[in-house]
């Protein structure tokens, strides 16, 4: 009735495990509890949990990408902790148990951190930059969601009941098969990563046909932001690299149900198989984060230095060669595999080469500063401190991508030391910037300046501190992952470490401070004009936050920076009479069947069949039985439309972007 | 833009993007399956796997005959919905229904037999990749299934409106394209173990 599941999964193992599970069933029962106190039930129901709206799919994509950086923060420092102290001695944490932290770590904040954070972003803005009232597929955008939150929802669960994957984030076999991990900690993380796949799928999919067929008239490719052209690279990646996770991960799956040996070490399973499919999506995945965070800078850096951004053209090629050439470089994550030397360097000299347009991105945003009038907002900081940080992560890479040395590093600390350096530079201090940048945007007020100015400053300095040393350890033979050690020379610079991830947490801290003392004062911090920093484009010409429709009127493009042009050219209010508006109507269905998929998972995991039959049978039923799409969207009558434009204070919207 | 924009051409610009949406995750999934083709050419290369005593000829040729069927049923259904006769329309889905789980019921009887001669996967690599992609195959089959029962559950008698319509043609690409990859899992894992 229950497969696997019962009373022993509970998890009583370790102390730890269980101040973790208490940890997150407090912190659920909170949210829930202040809900039903505040009695906003409706309100979240259907404002927020079942709106179809993408700006606020974007704001419950970011909030789950940040709780689920605090989860893989607390796991992060967990780790530094253990390797601070454990000495010739265990440490504080048992080693099947440190095996699931820095798994959950890896798989969090790759899959549940910076993806959910990358997708909120460009659900927010993108539709906004590009002239448009929504997303083309509305419906399958809160789907996304809720399959991304069904995920995450299994990885969080796992920490309550049953453990979590001992085989790292990448789930390499044989470790990870039938014969060696026999528990369900693999299958949490197969079924999280497959369910969230699904979703970031249909993400991809929606932002495709949405930046190709509903940009403002005028707006052609090369007129697009250049967020919106790295959105667009983005997802066209993810839907060709995706599929590889599916596969590799589902074919795991299989082995690990039907005890298969496609990857075990006996019956002719091939193990390599699955690394090079795992990487054939994994190397991809780098740049499917990276390129959003590219985005962002070149809007922040344009906007508060006040110019164009310097080589647009050069940009956009620059976007589509590192999407184009990331699909020809995963052989590096294992030179020692054994292939031929030959294959080596061609994999190698493809790593290389990726380096030149990433290079070229940096000159660029070096020459949009250069002669601008610099403003120091914290995203713009976060901008410089990226320029600086990647440059070195950069550096490393290329020596990486050299096979002699790659052998020589291989596995250890080293190499955390480099993805470390490009991630956080990267992806963490560039969502961050897109989040000090377009928060105004989402909500209608800014957050507090000097706040995130501390938080930008610890989060920078204590990357430095406990990266750096990691360098150093791994040049010194210290492999990854090492629950114990018994070299002495490993410690003075592994308690740096420590003490760097500790100045993190200070930052991850001051950012909770930051948001919730700008939420306090919010009344200071409003943002009436809709246009805080002099933004150059499109989505600062919208009300912050701006309506369901986003637009009165579709505005008419002429050029790059849409948005700078009509303020220029005093373009502003040419239209004063309102039109009704087809919006697209909430669904409850998103929430129903991204709960169907989580019990799915769930049950996979356990081995409940009848449960995982009437589940993946009700979620494919459910989803056919779409509505007819005419009955799927309300119209907002012009009077609505003006009465809300008033309340916003946009008597007279930016209607028409055409210069006079 | 005023009001009169939001007529038919807007409708039909909605079609399109639909349309175009499902082509682009056809081709996520044709990745997919391009990936365990690969894995079932790789695995039976080294390891043990099977061969022509271990398949029927006459099951394979009533499953190809089968899904062959059912997918130009599918397509004349279509065609018959677009000429507006939607009695014709349904029995023609009806029928590609009926011939889809005859091929589902094919497939699981080969599996049934197989595993009784004890060829599970736990035999070797290149049994388990067998499984696996025409595994996969079938499980594409059974959730279109699942869409088209829901179809003509939801459009039972009566005049079909454009989104019905075209809710089946959509399912009709999917119908086909499952075809194609049958097609390939024909020429890759069956024939060249009949026809050296």
């Amino acid at each position: 009735m229950f497969g696997r599941l019962g009373l022993d999964a509970l998890p009583f193992y370790s102390a730890v495990a269980a101040g973790g599970a208490l940890v997150t069933v407090t912190g659920a029962l909170l949210v829930l509890g202040v809900i039903s106190y505040k009695r906003q039930w409706r309100y979240v129901w259907s404002e927020w949990l079942t709106s179809v709206d993408h700006k606020r799919i974007g704001v419950l994509y970011v909030l789950l990408a940040l709780v689920m950086l605090l989860r893989g923060f607390a796991d992060a420092l967990l780790m530094r902790l253990q390797q601070a102290t454990a000495l010739n001695s265990g440490g504080f944490l048992s080693p099947g148990h440190f095996e699931q932290i820095f798994g959950s770590h890896g798989t969090i904040m790759v899959l549940f951190m910076a993806m959910p954070f990358a997708i909120g972003l460009i659900n927010i803005v993108v539709p906004q930059q590009i002239g448009a009232r929504d997303v083309a597929f509305p419906f399958l955008n809160l789907l996304s969601f809720w399959f991304t939150a069904a995920g995450a929802g299994l990885v969080l669960v796992s920490l309550v009941i049953g453990k979590f994957s001992t085989a790292g984030w990448t789930g390499y076999p044989p470790f990870s098969g039938l014969e060696f991990n026999p528990g369900v900690g693999v299958d949490y993380w197969i079924w999280a990563v497959l369910i969230s796949s699904v979703g970031t799928t249909l993400s991809a999919v929606n932002f495709i046909v949405t930046i190709l067929r509903r940009r403002a008239p005028g707006m052609n490719l090369m007129r697009m932001p250049v967020f919106t052209w790295t959105a667009l690279c983005t997802s066209s990646m993810i839907l060709f690299a995706f599929p590889a996770l599916t596969a590799s991960c589902g074919l795991l799956a299989f082995d690990r149900l039907f005890d298969g040996r496609l990857f075990t070490s006996g019956g002719g399973g091939n193990a390599m198989a699955y690394i090079n499919m795992f990487w054939l999506w994994g190397h991809p995945e780098v740049y499917i984060l990276a390129l959003p965070a590219f985005g962002i800078f070149s809007e922040v850096v344009a906007t508060f230095s006040g110019k164009p951004l310097f080589g647009y053209r050069s940009m956009v090629f620059a976007s589509v060669a590192i999407a184009l050439v990331s699909f020809g470089v995963w052989l590096h994550h294992f030179f020692t595999m054994g292939a031929s030397a030959n294959v080596n360097a061609v994999f190698g000299i493809a790593t290389m080469i990726i380096a030149v347009p990433t290079g070229v991105k940096v000159f660029n945003w070096m020459f949009t500063m250069y002669r601008g009038r610099v403003r120091f907002h914290t995203s713009m900081l976060f901008t410089i401190g990226f320029m600086i940080a990647f440059v070195v992560g950069g550096l490393t890479g290329v020596l990486l991508a050299i096979p002699p040395v790659n052998y020589l590093v291989h596995n250890t600390v080293f190499l955390v030391a480099h993805f470390h350096n490009m991630l956080i530079p990267t992806v963490l201090f560039g969502y961050l910037a897109g989040y000090q940048y377009w928060f105004p945007k989402a909500t209608g007020f800014r957050l507090n300046d000097d706040l995130g100015r501390w938080s930008f400053g610890l989060l920078f300095a204590g990357f430095w501190i406990a990266f750096m040393p990691l360098y150093g350890l791994g040049l010194m033979g210290m492999p990854r992952r090492l629950e114990r050690y018994t070299d002495p020379a490993w410690q003075p610079l592994l308690l740096v470490a420590a003490a760097g991830a500790v100045i993190i947490g200070a930052g991850i801290a001051l950012l909770g401070v930051q948001l919730i003392k700008s939420i306090r004062d919010r009344a200071r911090q409003i943002d009436a004009s809709g246009d805080p920093w002099d933004g150059r484009t499109l989505e600062w010409s919208t009300a912050s936050p701006p309506a369901s429709y986003n637009f009165t009127s579709i505005p008419m493009v002429s050029g790059r920076d849409a948005f700078m042009l009509a303020k220029r050219a005093n373009a502003a209010s040419t239209v004063t009479t309102y039109v009704s508006i087809n919006i697209p109507k909430n669904s409850a269905a998103g929430p129903a069947l991204g709960f169907a998929a989580f019990v799915f998972g769930f049950a996979m995991v356990w081995h409940i069949w009848w449960l995982a039959l009437a589940a993946s049978v009700g979620c494919v039923a459910a989803f056919s039985w779409r509505g007819d799409p005419e009955s799927e969207t309300v119209i907002v009558p012009a009077m609505q439309v003006a009465e809300e434009e008033k309340r916003r204070g946009r008597m007279a919207p930016i209607a028409d972007m055409r210069s006079p | 833009m005023t009001t009169t924009s939001t007529g038919s051409s807007e409708q039909e610009q909605e079609a399109d993007d639909r349309a175009l949406g499902f082509w682009l995750f056809l081709l996520g999934d044709l990745v997919v399956f391009s990936l365990l083709f690969a894995t079932y050419v790789v695995s039976t290369r080294s390891a043990p796997s099977l061969t022509a005593a271990d398949f029927s000829l006459l099951r394979v040729a009533q499953e190809t005959a089968a899904l062959l069927a059912s997918s130009f049923a599918f397509g004349l259904g279509v065609e018959a919905a677009r000429c507006q006769r939607f009695v014709l329309a349904r029995a023609l889905f009806a029928g590609a229904m009926g011939l889809a789980l005859i091929f589902l019921a094919l497939e699981l009887a080969e599996f049934v037999a197989l595993a009784a001669a004890g060829k599970t996967p736990a035999t070797g690599a290149g049994v388990s990749a067998y499984y696996a992609l025409i595994g996969a195959h079938g499980a594409h089959v059974a959730s279109a299934s699942v869409w088209l029962a829901v179809n003509l559950i939801r459009w039972r008698s009566g005049v079909w409106s454009a989104w019905a319509i075209e809710n089946f043609a959509r399912l009709g690409v999917l119908w086909h394209f499952l075809d194609l990859v049958w097609i390939g899992i024909f020429s890759v894992v069956y024939l060249p173990e009949f026809f050296p």
